[in-house]
Protein backbone atom coordinates (compact mmCIF):
# COMPACT_ATOMS: atom_id res chain seq x y z
CA UNK A 1 0.00 0.00 0.00
CA UNK A 2 1.27 3.37 -0.96
CA UNK A 3 2.19 6.17 1.10
CA UNK A 4 -0.96 8.19 1.00
CA UNK A 5 -0.98 12.39 2.45
CA UNK A 6 -3.41 12.87 5.00
CA UNK A 7 -4.46 16.55 3.17
CA UNK A 8 -4.67 14.99 -0.44
CA UNK A 9 -7.06 12.82 1.47
CA UNK A 10 -9.45 15.07 3.17
CA UNK A 11 -9.25 17.51 0.05
CA UNK A 12 -10.42 14.60 -2.88
CA UNK A 13 -13.08 14.53 -0.18
CA UNK A 14 -14.15 17.89 0.23
CA UNK A 15 -14.42 18.05 -3.92
CA UNK A 16 -15.92 14.69 -4.17
CA UNK A 17 -18.18 15.87 -1.53
CA UNK A 18 -19.31 18.76 -2.77
CA UNK A 19 -19.61 17.66 -6.72
CA UNK A 20 -21.29 14.25 -5.60
CA UNK A 21 -24.02 16.46 -3.19
CA UNK A 22 -24.74 19.07 -6.05
CA UNK A 23 -24.79 16.43 -9.01
CA UNK A 24 -26.47 13.67 -7.17
CA UNK A 25 -24.11 10.85 -8.14
CA UNK A 26 -22.39 10.03 -4.57
CA UNK A 27 -19.21 11.55 -5.62
CA UNK A 28 -17.41 8.40 -6.21
CA UNK A 29 -17.24 8.46 -9.98
CA UNK A 30 -14.62 11.14 -8.89
CA UNK A 31 -13.00 9.70 -6.09
CA UNK A 32 -11.95 6.02 -7.29
CA UNK A 33 -9.76 7.68 -10.37
CA UNK A 34 -7.95 10.21 -7.80
CA UNK A 35 -7.43 7.16 -5.30
CA UNK A 36 -6.56 4.76 -8.13
CA UNK A 37 -4.64 7.12 -10.93
CA UNK A 38 -2.94 9.95 -8.61
CA UNK A 39 -2.58 8.34 -5.53
CA UNK A 40 -1.56 4.74 -6.60
CA UNK A 41 -4.03 3.08 -4.29
CA UNK A 42 -5.44 -0.74 -5.36
CA UNK A 43 -8.86 -0.19 -7.23
CA UNK A 44 -10.62 -2.69 -4.58
CA UNK A 45 -9.38 -0.56 -1.78
CA UNK A 46 -10.12 2.86 -3.71
CA UNK A 47 -13.86 1.42 -4.32
CA UNK A 48 -14.63 0.20 -0.43
CA UNK A 49 -13.31 3.71 0.87
CA UNK A 50 -15.53 5.50 -2.15
CA UNK A 51 -18.76 3.42 -1.17
CA UNK A 52 -18.45 4.31 2.81
CA UNK A 53 -18.08 8.26 1.90
CA UNK A 54 -20.59 7.85 -0.34
CA UNK A 55 -22.87 6.34 2.50
CA UNK A 56 -21.65 9.42 4.49
CA UNK A 57 -22.33 11.84 1.74
CA UNK A 58 -25.48 10.51 0.90
CA UNK A 59 -26.61 10.49 4.51
CA UNK A 60 -25.42 14.13 5.08
CA UNK A 61 -27.09 14.90 1.50
CA UNK A 62 -30.67 13.45 2.67
CA UNK A 63 -30.43 15.00 5.88
CA UNK A 64 -30.65 18.55 4.30
CA UNK A 65 -32.83 17.42 1.04
CA UNK A 66 -35.46 15.71 3.13
CA UNK A 67 -35.39 18.52 5.79
CA UNK A 68 -36.41 20.74 2.70
CA UNK A 69 -39.12 18.05 1.61
CA UNK A 70 -37.61 17.54 -1.67
CA UNK A 71 -36.69 13.88 -1.63
CA UNK A 72 -39.27 11.52 -2.12
CA UNK A 73 -39.07 9.02 0.67
CA UNK A 74 -42.00 6.63 -0.83
CA UNK A 75 -40.33 6.41 -4.04
CA UNK A 76 -36.89 6.02 -3.16
CA UNK A 77 -38.15 2.92 -0.40
CA UNK A 78 -39.62 1.50 -3.11
CA UNK A 79 -37.08 1.77 -5.65
CA UNK A 80 -34.49 0.78 -3.30
CA UNK A 81 -35.98 -2.96 -3.27
CA UNK A 82 -34.80 -3.56 -6.65
CA UNK A 83 -31.45 -1.81 -6.07
CA UNK A 84 -30.15 -3.35 -2.92
CA UNK A 85 -30.29 -6.73 -4.59
CA UNK A 86 -28.41 -5.34 -7.42
CA UNK A 87 -25.58 -4.21 -4.85
CA UNK A 88 -25.53 -6.92 -3.28
CA UNK A 89 -24.86 -9.05 -6.33
CA UNK A 90 -22.35 -6.22 -7.63
CA UNK A 91 -20.27 -6.46 -4.71
CA UNK A 92 -20.09 -10.23 -4.60
CA UNK A 93 -19.63 -10.02 -8.73
CA UNK A 94 -16.60 -7.68 -7.95
CA UNK A 95 -14.45 -9.93 -5.67
CA UNK A 96 -14.64 -11.94 -8.78
CA UNK A 97 -12.87 -9.67 -11.33
CA UNK A 98 -9.23 -8.54 -11.75
CA UNK A 99 -8.22 -4.68 -11.30
CA UNK A 100 -7.54 -4.45 -15.08
CA UNK A 101 -11.37 -5.31 -15.58
CA UNK A 102 -12.41 -3.14 -12.80
CA UNK A 103 -10.95 -0.48 -14.44
CA UNK A 104 -12.23 -1.04 -17.67
CA UNK A 105 -15.60 -1.35 -16.91
CA UNK A 106 -14.79 1.98 -14.73
CA UNK A 107 -13.25 3.77 -17.57
CA UNK A 108 -16.31 2.95 -19.67
CA UNK A 109 -18.88 3.59 -17.56
CA UNK A 110 -17.85 7.00 -17.24
CA UNK A 111 -18.34 6.99 -20.72
CA UNK A 112 -21.66 6.75 -20.43
CA UNK A 113 -21.63 8.88 -17.50
CA UNK A 114 -21.13 12.03 -19.90
CA UNK A 115 -23.18 10.95 -22.53
CA UNK A 116 -26.56 11.31 -19.76
CA UNK A 117 -25.61 14.54 -18.65
CA UNK A 118 -24.78 16.28 -21.97
CA UNK A 119 -28.71 15.18 -22.75
CA UNK A 120 -29.88 15.70 -19.67
CA UNK A 121 -28.97 19.37 -19.43
CA UNK A 122 -32.04 21.15 -21.65
CA UNK A 123 -34.47 19.79 -19.79
CA UNK A 124 -33.60 20.69 -16.00
CA UNK A 125 -36.82 22.06 -14.97
CA UNK A 126 -38.03 23.54 -18.73
CA UNK A 127 -41.46 25.12 -18.08
CA UNK A 128 -43.41 22.62 -19.98
CA UNK A 129 -42.50 19.81 -17.50
CA UNK A 130 -43.28 21.92 -15.00
CA UNK A 131 -46.59 23.28 -16.40
CA UNK A 132 -47.27 19.09 -17.08
CA UNK A 133 -46.76 18.09 -13.57
CA UNK A 134 -49.27 20.65 -12.20
CA UNK A 135 -51.78 19.41 -14.63
CA UNK A 136 -54.67 18.20 -12.15
CA UNK A 137 -56.64 16.49 -14.72
CA UNK A 138 -53.56 14.15 -14.82
CA UNK A 139 -52.87 13.99 -10.84
CA UNK A 140 -56.82 12.77 -10.91
CA UNK A 141 -56.20 9.99 -13.28
CA UNK A 142 -52.79 8.73 -11.31
CA UNK A 143 -52.40 4.85 -11.35
CA UNK A 144 -49.43 5.09 -8.57
CA UNK A 145 -51.12 8.35 -6.69
CA UNK A 146 -48.74 7.24 -3.55
CA UNK A 147 -45.69 7.99 -5.10
CA UNK A 148 -45.94 11.79 -6.21
CA UNK A 149 -44.76 14.37 -4.71
CA UNK A 150 -44.51 18.10 -4.42
CA UNK A 151 -41.66 20.50 -2.77
CA UNK A 152 -40.89 24.14 -2.58
CA UNK A 153 -38.43 25.34 -4.94
CA UNK A 154 -36.41 28.26 -4.29
CA UNK A 155 -34.93 28.87 -7.70
CA UNK A 156 -38.11 29.41 -9.63
CA UNK A 157 -40.31 30.44 -5.72
CA UNK A 158 -42.74 27.71 -6.23
CA UNK A 159 -44.06 25.17 -5.19
CA UNK A 160 -43.57 22.04 -7.63
CA UNK A 161 -46.54 19.24 -7.83
CA UNK A 162 -45.25 16.01 -10.09
CA UNK A 163 -46.76 12.64 -10.60
CA UNK A 164 -44.26 9.56 -11.03
CA UNK A 165 -45.03 7.68 -14.43
CA UNK A 166 -43.68 4.09 -14.74
CA UNK A 167 -42.38 2.81 -11.24
CA UNK A 168 -42.09 -0.63 -12.41
CA UNK A 169 -39.81 0.01 -15.23
CA UNK A 170 -37.83 2.36 -13.25
CA UNK A 171 -37.25 -0.64 -10.39
CA UNK A 172 -36.01 -2.96 -12.91
CA UNK A 173 -33.82 -0.30 -14.50
CA UNK A 174 -32.46 0.48 -10.81
CA UNK A 175 -31.31 -3.03 -10.25
CA UNK A 176 -28.47 -2.46 -12.59
CA UNK A 177 -27.74 0.75 -10.88
CA UNK A 178 -27.40 -1.41 -7.55
CA UNK A 179 -25.01 -3.94 -9.62
CA UNK A 180 -23.25 -0.74 -10.80
CA UNK A 181 -22.78 0.97 -7.41
CA UNK A 182 -21.48 -1.78 -5.98
CA UNK A 183 -19.37 -3.17 -8.78
CA UNK A 184 -17.48 0.16 -9.05
CA UNK A 185 -18.48 2.41 -6.08
CA UNK A 186 -19.79 4.64 -7.88
CA UNK A 187 -23.11 5.04 -5.46
CA UNK A 188 -25.43 4.86 -8.69
CA UNK A 189 -26.38 7.93 -8.84
CA UNK A 190 -25.33 8.49 -12.62
CA UNK A 191 -28.24 5.63 -13.74
CA UNK A 192 -30.92 6.85 -10.81
CA UNK A 193 -31.13 10.27 -11.68
CA UNK A 194 -31.54 10.04 -15.22
CA UNK A 195 -34.03 6.63 -14.91
CA UNK A 196 -36.25 8.82 -12.33
CA UNK A 197 -35.93 12.27 -14.32
CA UNK A 198 -36.12 10.92 -18.22
CA UNK A 199 -37.93 7.92 -17.41
CA UNK A 200 -40.45 8.35 -14.14
CA UNK A 201 -40.97 12.15 -15.11
CA UNK A 202 -40.05 13.00 -11.34
CA UNK A 203 -38.43 16.84 -12.11
CA UNK A 204 -34.45 17.00 -11.70
CA UNK A 205 -34.25 18.57 -8.17
CA UNK A 206 -36.53 16.00 -6.54
CA UNK A 207 -34.88 13.11 -8.87
CA UNK A 208 -31.50 13.99 -7.15
CA UNK A 209 -32.56 14.15 -3.88
CA UNK A 210 -34.28 10.52 -3.78
CA UNK A 211 -30.92 9.57 -5.30
CA UNK A 212 -29.42 10.64 -2.69
CA UNK A 213 -31.86 8.30 -0.16
CA UNK A 214 -31.33 5.49 -2.98
CA UNK A 215 -27.38 5.48 -2.88
CA UNK A 216 -27.55 5.59 0.78
CA UNK A 217 -29.58 2.33 0.94
CA UNK A 218 -27.06 0.43 -1.74
CA UNK A 219 -23.67 1.78 -0.92
CA UNK A 220 -24.51 0.95 2.92
CA UNK A 221 -25.19 -2.80 2.01
CA UNK A 222 -22.03 -2.62 -0.88
CA UNK A 223 -20.21 -1.17 1.76
CA UNK A 224 -20.61 -3.75 4.51
CA UNK A 225 -19.31 -6.59 2.27
CA UNK A 226 -16.26 -4.44 1.09
CA UNK A 227 -15.02 -3.43 4.72
CA UNK A 228 -16.34 -7.44 5.96
CA UNK A 229 -13.87 -8.65 2.94
CA UNK A 230 -10.72 -6.37 4.37
CA UNK A 231 -10.78 -3.60 1.99
CA UNK A 232 -11.87 -0.64 3.84
CA UNK A 233 -8.28 0.86 5.79
CA UNK A 234 -8.94 2.92 8.29
CA UNK A 235 -5.83 5.25 7.54
CA UNK A 236 -7.14 5.80 4.17
CA UNK A 237 -10.54 6.39 4.62
CA UNK A 238 -10.16 8.55 8.31
CA UNK A 239 -9.18 11.83 6.61
CA UNK A 240 -11.58 11.54 3.71
CA UNK A 241 -15.11 11.58 6.14
CA UNK A 242 -14.61 15.07 7.10
CA UNK A 243 -13.47 16.10 3.88
CA UNK A 244 -17.02 14.37 2.65
CA UNK A 245 -19.18 15.70 4.94
CA UNK A 246 -18.56 19.12 4.66
CA UNK A 247 -18.20 18.78 0.47
CA UNK A 248 -22.32 17.41 1.28
CA UNK A 249 -23.32 20.28 3.29
CA UNK A 250 -21.53 22.92 0.99
CA UNK A 251 -23.05 20.72 -2.18
CA UNK A 252 -26.54 20.65 -1.51
CA UNK A 253 -26.75 24.09 -0.58
CA UNK A 254 -25.50 25.24 -3.68
CA UNK A 255 -27.25 22.51 -5.56
CA UNK A 256 -31.08 24.00 -4.71
CA UNK A 257 -29.65 27.82 -5.39
CA UNK A 258 -28.00 27.42 -8.43
CA UNK A 259 -28.20 26.40 -12.43
CA UNK A 260 -24.95 24.80 -12.62
CA UNK A 261 -24.21 24.32 -16.57
CA UNK A 262 -20.37 26.09 -16.20
CA UNK A 263 -19.96 23.04 -13.85
CA UNK A 264 -21.64 20.46 -15.55
CA UNK A 265 -19.32 20.84 -17.85
CA UNK A 266 -16.04 20.95 -16.09
CA UNK A 267 -17.62 17.35 -14.71
CA UNK A 268 -17.12 16.12 -17.86
CA UNK A 269 -14.50 17.03 -18.83
CA UNK A 270 -12.71 15.70 -15.68
CA UNK A 271 -14.62 12.48 -16.54
CA UNK A 272 -13.78 12.28 -20.52
CA UNK A 273 -9.82 12.53 -19.14
CA UNK A 274 -9.88 10.08 -16.32
CA UNK A 275 -11.92 7.50 -18.09
CA UNK A 276 -9.31 7.45 -21.03
CA UNK A 277 -6.93 7.56 -18.08
CA UNK A 278 -8.50 4.39 -16.40
CA UNK A 279 -9.42 2.75 -19.97
CA UNK A 280 -5.40 3.22 -20.95
CA UNK A 281 -4.45 1.50 -17.56
CA UNK A 282 -6.43 -1.21 -17.90
CA UNK A 283 -4.51 -1.99 -21.16
CA UNK A 284 -1.33 -1.52 -19.19
CA UNK A 285 -0.31 1.40 -21.31
CA UNK A 286 -0.34 4.07 -18.57
CA UNK B 1 -59.14 19.92 2.93
CA UNK B 2 -58.13 18.02 6.51
CA UNK B 3 -57.89 14.86 4.77
CA UNK B 4 -55.77 16.08 1.70
CA UNK B 5 -53.68 18.28 4.79
CA UNK B 6 -53.35 15.74 7.22
CA UNK B 7 -51.17 13.18 5.77
CA UNK B 8 -48.98 16.07 4.00
CA UNK B 9 -48.34 17.09 7.48
CA UNK B 10 -47.73 13.99 8.91
CA UNK B 11 -45.34 13.48 6.25
CA UNK B 12 -43.37 16.17 6.67
CA UNK B 13 -43.14 15.03 10.37
CA UNK B 14 -41.33 12.39 9.23
CA UNK B 15 -38.97 13.83 6.90
CA UNK B 16 -38.28 16.40 9.98
CA UNK B 17 -37.77 13.33 12.47
CA UNK B 18 -34.98 11.54 9.90
CA UNK B 19 -33.42 14.75 9.05
CA UNK B 20 -32.72 15.01 12.66
CA UNK B 21 -31.97 11.23 13.44
CA UNK B 22 -29.25 11.48 10.37
CA UNK B 23 -27.79 14.80 12.15
CA UNK B 24 -27.22 12.88 14.96
CA UNK B 25 -25.76 9.87 13.78
CA UNK B 26 -23.61 11.84 11.90
CA UNK B 27 -22.49 13.94 14.34
CA UNK B 28 -21.61 11.27 16.64
CA UNK B 29 -19.78 9.14 13.91
CA UNK B 30 -17.76 11.81 12.27
CA UNK B 31 -16.84 13.14 16.43
CA UNK B 32 -15.37 9.32 16.97
CA UNK B 33 -13.78 9.74 13.34
CA UNK B 34 -11.97 13.10 13.99
CA UNK B 35 -11.10 11.39 17.49
CA UNK B 36 -8.85 8.39 16.01
CA UNK B 37 -7.27 11.09 13.45
CA UNK B 38 -6.51 13.15 16.61
CA UNK B 39 -5.47 10.39 18.43
CA UNK B 40 -3.21 8.71 15.68
CA UNK B 41 -1.14 12.07 15.25
CA UNK B 42 -0.72 12.37 19.12
CA UNK B 43 0.68 8.58 19.43
CA UNK B 44 2.33 9.27 16.03
CA UNK B 45 0.71 6.10 14.24
CA UNK B 46 -0.41 7.20 10.70
CA UNK B 47 -0.82 4.09 9.37
CA UNK B 48 -3.53 2.44 11.26
CA UNK B 49 -4.02 -1.31 10.43
CA UNK B 50 -7.02 -2.68 9.39
CA UNK B 51 -10.79 -1.87 11.03
CA UNK B 52 -11.07 -3.32 14.67
CA UNK B 53 -13.31 -6.62 14.45
CA UNK B 54 -16.42 -5.91 16.16
CA UNK B 55 -15.55 -8.81 19.43
CA UNK B 56 -12.43 -6.49 20.14
CA UNK B 57 -14.31 -3.13 19.78
CA UNK B 58 -14.85 -1.90 23.13
CA UNK B 59 -11.76 -3.04 24.83
CA UNK B 60 -9.51 -1.24 21.97
CA UNK B 61 -12.00 2.07 22.41
CA UNK B 62 -10.58 1.92 26.26
CA UNK B 63 -7.57 1.88 25.38
CA UNK B 64 -8.17 4.42 23.10
CA UNK B 65 -7.23 2.94 19.79
CA UNK B 66 -7.20 4.72 16.77
CA UNK B 67 -8.65 2.31 14.59
CA UNK B 68 -11.27 1.44 17.14
CA UNK B 69 -12.66 4.68 17.22
CA UNK B 70 -12.19 5.13 13.15
CA UNK B 71 -14.29 1.63 12.94
CA UNK B 72 -16.70 2.92 15.65
CA UNK B 73 -17.38 5.67 13.50
CA UNK B 74 -17.91 3.98 10.60
CA UNK B 75 -20.16 1.32 12.31
CA UNK B 76 -22.74 4.10 13.19
CA UNK B 77 -22.60 6.07 10.06
CA UNK B 78 -23.02 2.85 8.12
CA UNK B 79 -26.36 1.75 10.45
CA UNK B 80 -27.82 5.18 9.54
CA UNK B 81 -30.22 3.87 6.34
CA UNK B 82 -31.35 1.44 8.82
CA UNK B 83 -32.54 3.93 11.09
CA UNK B 84 -34.21 5.77 8.26
CA UNK B 85 -35.68 2.35 7.33
CA UNK B 86 -36.89 1.78 11.20
CA UNK B 87 -38.42 5.50 11.40
CA UNK B 88 -40.44 4.99 8.25
CA UNK B 89 -41.29 1.70 9.24
CA UNK B 90 -42.98 2.84 12.54
CA UNK B 91 -44.59 6.00 10.92
CA UNK B 92 -46.35 4.04 7.99
CA UNK B 93 -47.66 1.66 10.55
CA UNK B 94 -49.21 4.84 12.70
CA UNK B 95 -50.57 6.13 9.66
CA UNK B 96 -51.69 2.95 8.10
CA UNK B 97 -50.43 3.43 4.71
CA UNK B 98 -50.27 0.03 3.59
CA UNK B 99 -48.25 0.24 0.13
CA UNK B 100 -45.32 2.06 1.93
CA UNK B 101 -45.37 -0.12 4.97
CA UNK B 102 -45.12 -3.48 3.07
CA UNK B 103 -42.15 -1.76 1.03
CA UNK B 104 -40.61 -1.49 4.29
CA UNK B 105 -41.02 -5.01 5.64
CA UNK B 106 -39.40 -6.15 2.05
CA UNK B 107 -36.60 -3.68 2.55
CA UNK B 108 -36.01 -4.61 6.51
CA UNK B 109 -36.27 -8.69 4.94
CA UNK B 110 -34.05 -7.98 2.47
CA UNK B 111 -31.32 -6.12 4.80
CA UNK B 112 -31.86 -9.11 7.23
CA UNK B 113 -31.14 -11.06 4.55
CA UNK B 114 -28.10 -9.18 3.36
CA UNK B 115 -26.44 -9.30 7.33
CA UNK B 116 -27.32 -12.93 7.66
CA UNK B 117 -25.68 -14.25 4.29
CA UNK B 118 -22.61 -11.66 4.93
CA UNK B 119 -21.65 -13.15 8.21
CA UNK B 120 -22.09 -16.61 7.16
Amino acid sequence: MPDVNIWALAGTGLVAGTLGSMLGVGGGIMMVPILTLWMGIPIQYAIGSSLVSIVINACTATSVYIDNHVTNLKLGLLMSTTLIPGAVAGAFLASRLSSPVLSLLFGLLMFYVCYTLIPRKPRRLSPEQIEAAKDPHEKVHAPHAWLDGNYYDPAVKQEISYQTHRPVTGMVTGFFGGVISSLLGVGGGIINVPVMNLLMKVPVKAAIATSSLLLAFTTMTGSLIYAYNGYVMPYIIAPIIPGIFLGAQLGTRIARRVQSAALIWIFIAFLLVTSGLMILRALNIF
Amino acid sequence: MQTTTNPQAKLQSLNKRISLALRIGIGIGLALVLAGIVISVIINTPHMSGLTPLSSLVPDLLKLSPAAFVTAGLIIILLLPAVILITSFAHFIATREKQPLIVCVILILMLAASYVLLLK
